[in-house]
């Protein structure tokens, strides 16, 4: 069975009309007792009070003529609410003479109010004298109070019925407050869902709730549009890869039989042949181009075919290390911390020592200042699944991580966007292949690693490469992952 | 004095003859026989029963209440007091803080009430007639309620 959706709105002004449909006629019926039982205490008070005064005054003109006493009863009728008063004096009635009910017959003691359904409240009081005795009967009307009684319910009723008005609009008005910002809210990440991802989400609301669901999907659509851009530049630059690797292969099929004619003819011609001269310098470009070749097809991947080895990389990265150190000029700051036995990563080691080589060029590029200084770093470290969701190609376990830094000029956020495209460069024109860190992008993707980098403008830029740790069990071994 | 108290004795036995075809029932104040009172004022019985000091011939009236029975106590509050048990209750307590007058002993049995009554100087009480001739020593000195 399906479950009935309603909205939130609707649900809560329905809850709080439910609670108070209970609880509200309770509230009346306990309000209306505690009322009405104040108010017949009062009249019981009143007339009991007034019962004795007239008893009490009798008592001392039971002797005089029934006339006087006739006045007395005339006159507790004239001064209060009693509507009946009479004796029984010596066998003889004697009545007020305003009195409405005469016939002592409907005399009816009363003991608490409305006891009897007659709106009377009776009672009757010994007249004791010196000499004589008699019994005073009183009868007070309850319908004044009772009227009372009636008028405070409905002002109770009024008065609940206003509160209630007063609950309902206040209830409509708080769940509206509530439920807009949900329902912007609702907007916006049905806009995520069907791919519009860059309004940014904000809400004024000052419910807790609110405010933290907002900024908890604030956070996932941020991260939906950073990882839509790492996922959009990694597939341009597999297009760029796919598409480069296929020109430079063909371009190599030309350049294969051009080298092979060239050094035929080179064999044919005499020395000191000033055609000679030419066809050398023919072959030099050749080559140069074979070397360009080659590297766009590490870019994309299509370069070598050696098949990756199981080996320590510590003494690989040393090697190339140290033929750095050579390269570089004296002068430039080379700190060196690799960390001994961190161990094995499957590898191609002429790639790795490429890798390192062109991370280190790049580097050494962006030095401005004499103590600007590049940093290599070696270690192994293990990755989480909270690490591995902010990389494309990165899973959570055990990895070896070579970071390459400099403290030069740094990189623009466009530049960083466009670091590993082939032939992009910041440098003068025939002062750099723009080729390098496509090459070194090429060579971490065929070893199923990862590289990020950090750069600000006027600090320096730091690469990091993440190469999956093989770990040896037994006769076994497996990589991280 | 015997012209009253035969008077009274008179009045109560006429009611109770009527009462034998009636079927009429009587509340009176009682005291012990021993005690010469004759007669006492509602003034006074009312003024006993706040706990407020009421003599006969120097000696102390107290006030007893007995609570066994809701008809009766409903009747002195509509005779005796002449106000609701509430504001009996609450104009009590105010003279027990404003004067420190002391509340009325109370009994749950006539028994108890009438051996207290038997062992006061000169205490006084209200019971139904019947069961003032059931009790030795005490004796009726008014009639404070009777049923139409």
């Amino acid at each position: 069975m399906a479950k009935r959706l309603t909205t939130l709105s609707s649900r809560l002004v329905l809850i709080v009309l439910l609670i108070h449909a209970v609880l509200l006629p309770a509230l009346f019926v306990a309000l209306s007792a505690v009322v009405k039982q104040n108010m017949a205490d009062s009249f019981v008070d009143y007339a009991r009070v007034q019962g004795r005064l007239l008893a009490d005054g009798l008592e001392l003109e039971l002797d005089k003529p029934q006339s006087v006493l006739v006045a007395h009863l005339d006159s507790a009728i004239l001064g209060g609410r009693i509507v009946h008063a009479s004796m029984q004096h010596s066998d003889i009635e004697i009545t007020s003479s305003l009195t409405t009910q005469s016939d002592l017959a409907t005399f009816n003691e009363d003991f608490e109010f409305g006891e009897h359904d007659d709106q009377t409240y009776y009672l009757s009081l010994p007249v004791v004298s010196a000499n004589d005795t008699a019994l005073l009967y009183l009868g007070f009307d309850e319908s004044l109070t009772q009227d009372n009684f009636e008028d405070v319910q409905r002002s109770i009723i009024l008065i609940i019925v206003a509160y209630l008005l007063i609950v309902i609009v206040a209830m409509i008005y708080l769940s509206a407050t509530m439920t807009q910002p949900l329902n912007w809210l609702q907007r916006a990440s049905r806009a995520i869902a069907s791919g519009d991802y860059h309004k940014k989400l904000e809400t004024d609301s000052r419910l807790l709730e609110i405010h933290d669901l907002t900024l908890d999907l604030e956070r996932m659509r941020s991260n939906l549009v950073k990882v839509n851009a790492r996922l959009r530049h990694a597939q341009r630059l597999e297009s760029l890869g796919t598409l480069a690797g296929g020109v430079a292969h063909e371009f190599n099929n030309v350049l294969q039989p051009l080298l092979l004619y060239t050094e035929l003819a080179l064999e044919d011609l005499p020395d000191g042949s000033p055609i000679a001269s030419n066809m050398e310098r023919v072959l030099e470009l050749a080559n140069r181009a074979k070397g360009l070749s080659k590297q766009i097809l590490t870019f994309g991947r299509l370069g070598d075919d050696v098949e990756l080895t199981v080996m320590p990389v510590t003494p690989v990265v040393e090697e190339a290390v140290t033929m750095i150190r050579a390269l570089l000029p004296a002068n430039v700051d080379l700190r060196v911390d690799i960390d001994s036995g961190i161990g094995d990563v499957r590898c191609d080691p002429a790639q790795i020592q490429q890798l390192v080589v062109n991370l280190c060029n790049n580097a050494f590029q962006a030095l401005v200042t004499s103590d600007a200084h590049i940093g290599v770093s070696l270690m192994s470290t293990t990755v989480d699944s909270k690490q591995a969701a902010q990389h494309h190609n990165l899973h959570a376990g055990e990895y070896v991580v070579l970071d390459v830094t400099d403290t030069g000029r740094g990189m623009d956020a466009e530049t960083v966007e466009r670091v590993y495209e082939p032939f992009f460069t910041t440098q003068e024109v025939g002062e750099g292949t723009g080729l390098g860190l496509s090459v070194v992008h090429g060579i971490v993707r065929r070893h199923d690693g990862e590289i990020s980098l950090n750069s600000k403008l006027g600090e320096g830029t730091s690469f990091r490469v993440y190469l999956p740790r093989v770990v040896v069990a037994g006769n076994n071994e497996h990589e991280q992952r | 004095m015997i012209h009253r108290r035969a008077l009274l004795a008179f009045v109560i036995l006429a009611c109770l003859q009527a009462g034998q075809v009636r079927a009429e029932r009587f509340v009176v104040l009682v005291t012990k026989e021993e005690c010469a009172m004759e007669e006492m004022s509602m003034l006074d019985i009312r003024k006993a029963y706040f706990g407020i000091a009421v003599s006969y011939e120097g000696r102390l009236v107290r006030a007893f209440r007995l609570n066994d029975d809701d008809d009766l106590n409903q009747i002195f509050f509509q005779t005796v007091v002449a106000m609701s048990e509430k504001s009996y209750e609450r104009r009590l307590l105010s003279m027990l803080l404003k004067y420190g007058t002391p509340r009325p002993p109370e009994f749950e049995d006539v028994a108890a009430l009438a051996a207290a009554l038997r062992r006061s100087d000169c205490g006084i009480a209200y019971m139904w007639l019947d069961d003032v001739t059931s009790e030795k020593n005490l004796r009726s000195i008014r009639l404070l309620w009777q049923s139409d």
